[in-house]
């Protein structure tokens, strides 16, 4: 039986390697049809090493009623696990274009999480959760807790003159700013299985939605002194997905669950999700001499569930989740200096009218849960250069960013549903000018991009930074290997504030990738 | 009487001596008729081949390598030179005739327009008066300067646009092809159109040269990378404006104007080099160096080196594993400019050698380009694979590119195909682009 099962196993692993030594010898991208109809993608093992500490949300957070450890199903993990992610990944994306007008895109997305497989300290949680259950929209067959196979993107491109249309599953990205949603407010996030601002997989972390998006470009001098002219839009029928949040047990939990399934108090009666509802939104974007930018507008629904209780009557009180809609106006200005300081300085902001927060007046003494609507402004400066800091090797990206936020009445609101800052919890606290951070973004390849070092600081005036440097090696057309560290740290808030780093102390890691591409 | 014989006696001597030195060496009689290059560039003589500049010692179709290089090292650059005694293996080709490698009306445009430009003190080339942008054809036939010279790169283009579309091949020293990007580029120039309606000057682009787009194509690392870029009448007066897509990210930035000199796609190639020189002039001085006859990748192939696809036909050899491609080389009268950065840069200096007008191709008149580092040690070469005949329109365009690192030994071949003239809008040079053309 064994040999059998070993011949079997040999035959299905020489099918494999007779594929890829077939593709490696070929050019990159495979064709199926000629040029109309072409395949690329990756087969990728990516495995995170936990360095950090337990994570807390996992565990009972002692304030509740239920004493820690009793047997509720809420102390999920009692030791601290080793793994983090283990996860392969099957990405194919497959083109077709029959000739310059007409372009069908799909990206499909074969996903095989092993975490809770290698480690025993984790609860067995759903690794492929969603963040509804409108399967229908995700194109998604359907998932147990460790595989799935779903269409990640698709959608058609009409490219006609001067209109270019994509309809489709796709990803709108505003802004120019690194490790800030300034303008990026289009999509929600998976924040299900790996929050980390490394490019490649950011768009794995951006959740498509079915939209129609238009970009009009509009001839020179149509406007006087208005150069490169354009105008974008989009709409979203009705695919409205919140962010997606990791389950219990998950090493990337961010936050107890205060359900009542989960040995808390509330009951949650309904969720309002939005899924039906239309969001839509545009921007015109424009050149007047070196200076260039963008005007934004948006009508979207809140990403995260604001939740709203009845009154405090103890393990029966009622809670409900809304996702409120939120209008966003933004802007976006660069300028490119010449020599010889030869630096784009990029400008960003994003006034959100009524966005919710946790509301922190004494009307709604804690335990009852409240929000209210203020207005928010994000903003951001970005100083980018290309610097030649080694001899004879590619230009160092160097990015140099401050971002801040601020809440309109801010002492009336508060970060979370927890206590009120009257109370004296100054964890909750959003501040004048909150969540400001200064972020230093190093790039550097060497020989022939055969190796890229990278490292991304943000640190936070308040006492909070994270460090995430990366080394890539890339030998060849086909194979990569990568390892990415996470640290995160300081004392601001004594990391309770979700707002800053340190909040995510737990999540020191340490992550490696290999994948080969085809 | 005794002065008479006297010099008699001397014409004897001096006929002695030169029949004594003619008579072994026959090819010194031959040598005394080889026109200079400055002839050849004015139309008052032919060019020579390099059978007639080695006085029969070599001849069309032999093989040079190192071991023979040093009877044609004469007419090769120090670049050419080091990248053959480093394995580069050249045939002597074929000569091209006069002005074959552009159409019939940039040539009479050219005759037309000759010596009616004007230069303004920044390096822009005007018509007849500053203000008046030039119409197309060469601006400076017969250049006096380096300014000049360069200006015919810059204003006196061969097409209207193209569109470049190939494979940027990573060779290393032991001549292995270890990686590959695809990349595409397009270029639709706004002022001195010669084919295409609108000629002239495009409306509402008055003030634009070009705009550029550039798109890598695969690995799926970086597929959907592009670029896009405007190059302004006077970079002096207005510098470049840049913007780049990044797939991953799917957001389109603004880019720095040191772009030009970071390596695409990290291979041997700056953006800079693109079409041998491709930077803004406000950046760089230019200085004549002369008019030198100098071998480089003949204009026209024996066969078409790329098929239909962008393969590469079996039929091209290679020296070295995959490191040089053994071209036919021929005689061709270049300027030779010596450009040298105004502003910190990668490079030293750069010797360009660039085509003169009857023996032009349509793209690429910096044809050799000879890099030197910032200690003004010999880098890097750049070279045309040549050859791309486009018949049918009267184009002279190259199969591509490879830039060595003669220091690293380190090569980046870039093998492409071009199509001029395909009647592209400058407005489809945009934003637009990157987000349709981005993954």
């Amino acid at each position: 039986m064994n040999t059998n099962f070993l011949r079997k196993g040999k035959t299905w692993l020489l099918v494999v390697l007779f594929l890829f030594v077939g593709i490696s010898s070929a050019r990159a991208e495979i064709e199926l049809w000629g040029e109309k109809l072409t395949l690329t993608g990756f087969v990728r093992h990516q495995l995170v090493y936990n360095m950090g500490e337990k994570n807390p949300y996992n565990t009972n957070p002692n304030v509740l009623a239920v004493p820690p450890g009793s047997d509720t199903g809420y102390d999920v993990q009692d030791d601290k696990n080793w793994c983090n992610l283990s996860r392969s990944w099957l990405i194919t994306e497959l083109n077709f274009k029959p000739n310059d007008t007409f372009r069908l895109y799909t990206k499909a997305r074969f996903i095989w999480d092993q975490t809770t497989n290698l480690d025993d300290d984790l609860y067995d949680y759903d690794a492929i959760t969603l963040s509804t259950p409108h399967y229908g929209s995700t194109l998604r067959a359907g998932h147990d807790n460790h595989a799935t196979a779903e269409i990640w993107e698709i959608y058609g491109d009409i490219d006609i003159g001067n209109l270019w249309l994509r309809v489709g599953k796709q990803q709108i990205v505003w802004g120019e700013m690194v490790s800030a949603r300034i303008l990026d407010v289009v999509n929600p996030l998976d924040k299900s299985w790996h929050f980390q601002w490394e490019p490649e997989e950011f768009e794995n972390i951006r959740i498509p939605q079915w939209m129609i998006r238009g970009v009009y470009n509009i001839e020179q001098n149509a406007i006087p002194w208005l150069e490169e002219l354009y105008v974008e839009a989009f709409y979203n029928p009705g695919d409205i997905v919140p962010t997606n949040d990791p389950q219990i047990g998950n090493a990337y939990r961010q936050n107890y669950k205060l359900e009542a399934e989960w040995g808390g108090f509330y009951n949650l009666a309904e969720t309002h999700d939005r899924h039906g509802d239309d969001e839509y939104g545009c921007r015109i974007g424009y050149k007047i001499g070196q200076f260039a930018g963008t005007f934004n507008y948006a009508s979207l629904y809140h990403d995260d569930a604001m939740t709203r209780s009845g009154p405090f009557m103890g393990p029966a009180t009622v809670v409900e989740d809304f996702y409120p809609s939120v209008d966003v106006f933004g802007l976006s200005l660069n300028y490119a200096f010449d020599h010889p300081m030869s630096t784009v300085v990029t400008i960003e902001g994003a006034l959100t009218k009524d966005e919710p927060w946790y509301d922190n007046t004494s009307g709604t003494p804690f335990p009852a849960i409240d929000f209210v609507k203020k207005d928010t402004f994000r903003y951001a400066i970005n100083f980018q250069r290309f610097s030649n800091i080694l001899p004879k090797q590619p230009f160092m990206n160097v990015v140099f960013q401050y971002q801040g936020l601020i809440v309109e009445d801010n002492d009336d609101v508060k970060w979370t549903p927890g206590p009120p800052t009257t109370a004296g919890n100054k964890n909750n606290i959003v501040e004048d000018i909150a969540n400001d951070a200064f972020v230093l973004s190093l790039s550097q390849d060497f020989a022939y991009k055969t190796y890229k070092a990278t490292c991304v600081t943000i640190w936070q005036p308040d006492g909070a930074y994270r460090i995430n440097p990366g080394f890539k090696y890339s030998p060849g057309d086909n194979w990569r290997f990568e390892i990415y560290a996470n640290w995160w740290g300081g004392s601001a808030f004594d990391g309770a504030n979700k707002g800053y780093l340190n909040y995510f102390y737990y999540q020191d890691e340490i992550m490696t990738r290999i994948t080969y591409q085809f | 009487m005794k002065t008479l014989k006297t010099k008699y006696n001397c014409s004897f001597t001096v006929l002695l001596i030169s029949l004594l030195l003619i008579l072994p060496c026959p090819g010194v009689l031959k040598g005394a008729q080889i026109p200079s290059p400055e002839d050849v560039v004015a139309r008052k003589a032919a060019l020579p081949t390099i059978e007639d500049l080695t006085g029969g010692k070599v001849k069309k179709g032999d093989i040079i390598d190192k071991n023979n290089v040093d009877v044609v090292k004469e007419w090769l650059t120090p670049g050419c030179l080091e990248a053959v005694n480093q394995g580069m293996v050249l045939i002597m080709g074929t000569n091209s005739g006069c002005d074959e490698g552009v159409p019939k009306e940039f040539v009479e445009l050219t005759a037309k327009n000759k010596g009616k430009a004007v230069m303004d003190t920044t390096g822009a080339v005007y018509y007849e008066k500053i203000g008046t942008p030039w119409p197309g054809g060469r601006p400076y036939p017969e250049p006096k300067n380096g300014l000049e010279t360069m200006a015919n790169m810059k204003y006196g283009i061969g097409v209207d646009d193209f569109q470049a579309r190939g494979v940027l091949r990573f060779v290393n020293k032991k001549g292995k092809v270890y990686k590959s990007f695809g990349l595409e580029s397009t270029q639709i120039w706004c002022s001195g159109r010669k084919y295409q309606p609108p000629l002239g000057t495009v409306p509402e682009y008055e003030g634009t040269l070009f705009r550029r787009t550039s798109m890598l194509t695969h690995p799926i690392e970086i597929k959907g990378q592009g670029q896009f870029s405007i190059r302004y009448y006077d970079d002096a007066k207005k510098y470049d404006t840049g913007f780049t897509y990044f797939p991953a990210y799917k957001r389109t930035l603004r880019i720095s104007s040191t772009t030009w000199q970071d390596n695409i796609a990290g291979s041997d190639l700056i953006y800079g080099d693109s079409q041998g020189f491709n930077e803004p002039f406000v950046d760089w001085e230019f200085k004549l160096l002369g008019t030198n006859y100098v071998l480089l990748p003949e204009h026209k192939s024996p066969f078409p080196y790329l098929d239909d696809k962008g393969n590469v036909d079996p039929k091209v050899k290679f020296d070295l594993g995959f490191k040089w491609p053994r071209l036919g080389w021929a005689v061709f009268p270049m300027h030779v400019v010596e450009a040298t950065p105004k502003i910190k840069h990668v490079y030293g200096k750069k010797m360009i050698f660039v085509s003169s007008d009857p023996y032009t191709n349509a793209t690429d008149l910096c044809e050799l380009v000879d890099i030197y580092d910032r200690q003004m040690k010999l880098w890097k070469l750049y070279c045309p694979h040549n050859g791309d005949w486009v018949k049918d329109k009267g184009f002279v365009v190259p199969f591509g590119v490879f830039m060595a690192d003669l220091q690293a030994q380190h090569t980046t071949s870039y093998w492409f195909k071009i199509q001029p003239n395909s009647n592209l809008r400058p407005g489809s040079a945009c934003f637009k682009y990157l987000l349709s053309h981005g993954r």
